[in-house]
């Protein structure tokens, strides 16, 4: 089973879900997390259960999680009474952290400390990663003053897609090695880069760990992914 | 210069800055209070750059070696609870506040503590499986929406405490008789069990390679809370072993922070449980029954310690 966690209005994601379902690809949503079923025993990954698709389902038999969500939000809670929903989706997404962490199956992106998907990290923190791994960026200013308007970020000119080894978006030679460089230093396996074009050449200007999977290739690359080293599947 | 960031009324950070400001260290306290008058220029790219304008003060963010990082929810201060959201005042309080977190994160100066390391105690079942790898034993738990399964768990361990899993603070409350016929309703939402472990209270704070132990006496589930259920709290500096205090380091340091809260529970069998790291401890509680010298050393680590380049 490979699990697709995502809002209830992720158009893409009810997508995935019809094309994998020979995958047996099940959509779940921060309204599962209000059936009765989920276990998380710390210390134990191979006795929890997740509530997908309105069963409950050991964690072995769970092959991959494609996460599409940074945190669940109040307003994903609707079932939930008004005064109750920052409390909850607080704790869901505090749960989730814990159980997708642990999940014994492949999880892209596995949660961070702070973060659903991937590495909490702001764009200042990207940058500083990338500069130090020797790629070039454009630097990002914020002046921050009352009556200050916020400095415009430059166009992004390529927006690349780094899917496990797969580089999405680019021939140049040059852009495919940096995506694929901050890709491991973040060891992150599904992110976007957006790049501009900056004295001459090029400068990263932006991350983003919940990339558009818009096209049927990056699709099945991250359908791969989530595969890989899964026993009995087809890929 | 050393930054202080924060409530001037806020305990740690008033006594930190009082230490400093006693040995003439170059010591600055960002006020909160005063953000609508704060600017801040700001830039990351291959270096680290900006400057910091304060009411007669214009900071280069360059010149400041070490920061105390303790800001409060800049949306519930009160000049922005006046303001309301969406207008300007209230725009530039949460940018303000979310390009100091950024600077925080990517400084070369050393800080107490970052927000990115400080984050595993806003998922408490996350942060005790790397507590747990670290080397300290932790109560069994389970976080779960299954009655069932929390029933199981309680027969189990007989006595159960729950608790929030987030970081949102809640009082640690023991399961009984008169929650077990409501428990259905945990099928709304996670909550979190774990095994009740009789024994003492001692909380650890780190400092750097410093390392202050002390014990807690009172009969109440949740100490710190001890008042609201007619319990007496009793607060005692205690030696530590010498393999607890260099696991507490070791979790510190493998935590990231430079300044933690570590709760411990020492069993009457001398076995030592870990419920919780607190990123930003508020030490002044411990400090004032204890006498231990924690503002000091926080003050001392900020004034010696080098930036990380």
């Amino acid at each position: 089973m490979i699990v697709i966690l995502a809002s209830a209005h992720d158009a893409t994601a009810y997508k995935i879900v019809a094309e994998w379902a020979p995958w047996g690809a099940v959509l779940c949503t921060p309204a599962d997390l209000s059936l009765p079923g989920w276990c998380h025993y710390v210390g134990a990954p191979g006795k929890a259960v997740a509530v997908v698709d309105g069963q409950r389902v050991p964690a072995s038999a769970i092959a991959g999680v494609l996460v599409r969500l940074p945190s669940v939000r109040p307003e994903f809670l609707t079932h939930i009474a008004t005064a109750d929903r920052d409390y909850a989706a607080s704790e869901m997404t505090a749960f989730l952290i814990a159980f997708l962490s642990a999940l014994p199956g492949n999880v892209i992106n596995r949660p961070s400390a702070g973060a659903l998907c991937g590495p909490a990290w702001r764009q200042e923190q990207w940058i500083r990663v990338a500069s130090r791994h020797g790629i070039p960026v454009y630097g990002r200013q914020r002046r921050i003053g009352l009556s200050t308007p916020a400095d415009p970020l430059p166009e992004v000119t390529h927006e690349i897609c780094v899917i496990g080894d797969r580089v999405f978006g680019t021939h140049d030679p040059a852009l495919t090695s940096w995506a694929q460089v901050l890709a491991n230093a973040s060891g992150v396996g599904l992110l976007s880069l957006g790049f501009t074009h900056h004295r001459g050449g090029y400068g990263l200007v932006s991350v983003n760990t919940l990339p558009e999977l818009d096209t049927s290739e990056k699709v099945d690359a991250v359908r791969e992914l989530l595969l890989v080293n899964v026993p009995g599947t087809s890929q | 210069m050393i930054l202080l960031w924060g409530l001037p009324n806020d305990g740690p950070l008033r006594a930190v800055y009082s230490v400093l400001h006693a040995h003439h260290e170059p010591v600055y306290l960002l006020d909160q209070h005063e953000f609508a008058t704060t600017m801040l220029e700001l830039y990351v790219g291959s270096t680290t750059y900006g400057t910091l304008h304060l009411e007669g003060l214009v900071v280069a963010l360059e010149a400041i070696t070490s920061v105390y990082a303790r800001p409060y929810d800049v949306r519930r201060l009160p000049q922005m609870r006046d303001a309301g959201p969406q207008t300007a005042v209230w725009q530039h309080g949460e940018a303000l506040d979310d390009a100091l977190q950024a600077w925080v994160e990517v400084t070369p100066a050393f800080v107490v503590s970052r927000p990115s390391a400080m984050a595993s105690n806003g998922s408490k079942p996350f942060q005790s499986a790397l507590i747990r790898a670290a080397g300290l034993d932790i109560p069994e738990t389970l976080v779960t929406t299954d009655a069932k399964a929390a029933m199981a768990f309680h027969e189990m361990h007989q006595t159960v405490v729950y608790k929030s899993t987030s970081g949102i603070r809640s009082i640690v409350s023991r399961l009984g008789p008169e929650h077990l016929d409501r428990l259905a309703d945990i099928g709304n939402c996670p909550t979190q069990f774990q095994e009740y472990i009789a024994g003492r209270d001692i909380r650890v704070h780190v400092v750097g390679d410093s390392v202050f132990g002390a014990e807690i006496l009172s009969a109440a589930d949740d100490y710190r809370y001890a008042g609201r259920t007619g319990h007496s709290v009793d607060i005692r500096a205690c030696e530590l072993e010498r393999e607890l205090a260099d696991r507490c380091r070791k979790l510190a340091a493998e935590l990231c922070l430079p300044v933690a809260g570590i709760d411990l529970r020492r069993t009457p069998e001398g076995r030592y449980y870990c419920f919780e790291v607190n990123p930003s401890p508020g030490f002044t509680f411990y400090q004032q029954a204890t006498g231990q010298p924690i503002a000091e050393a926080i003050a001392y680590l900020l004034a010696d310690s080098p930036s990380t380049g």
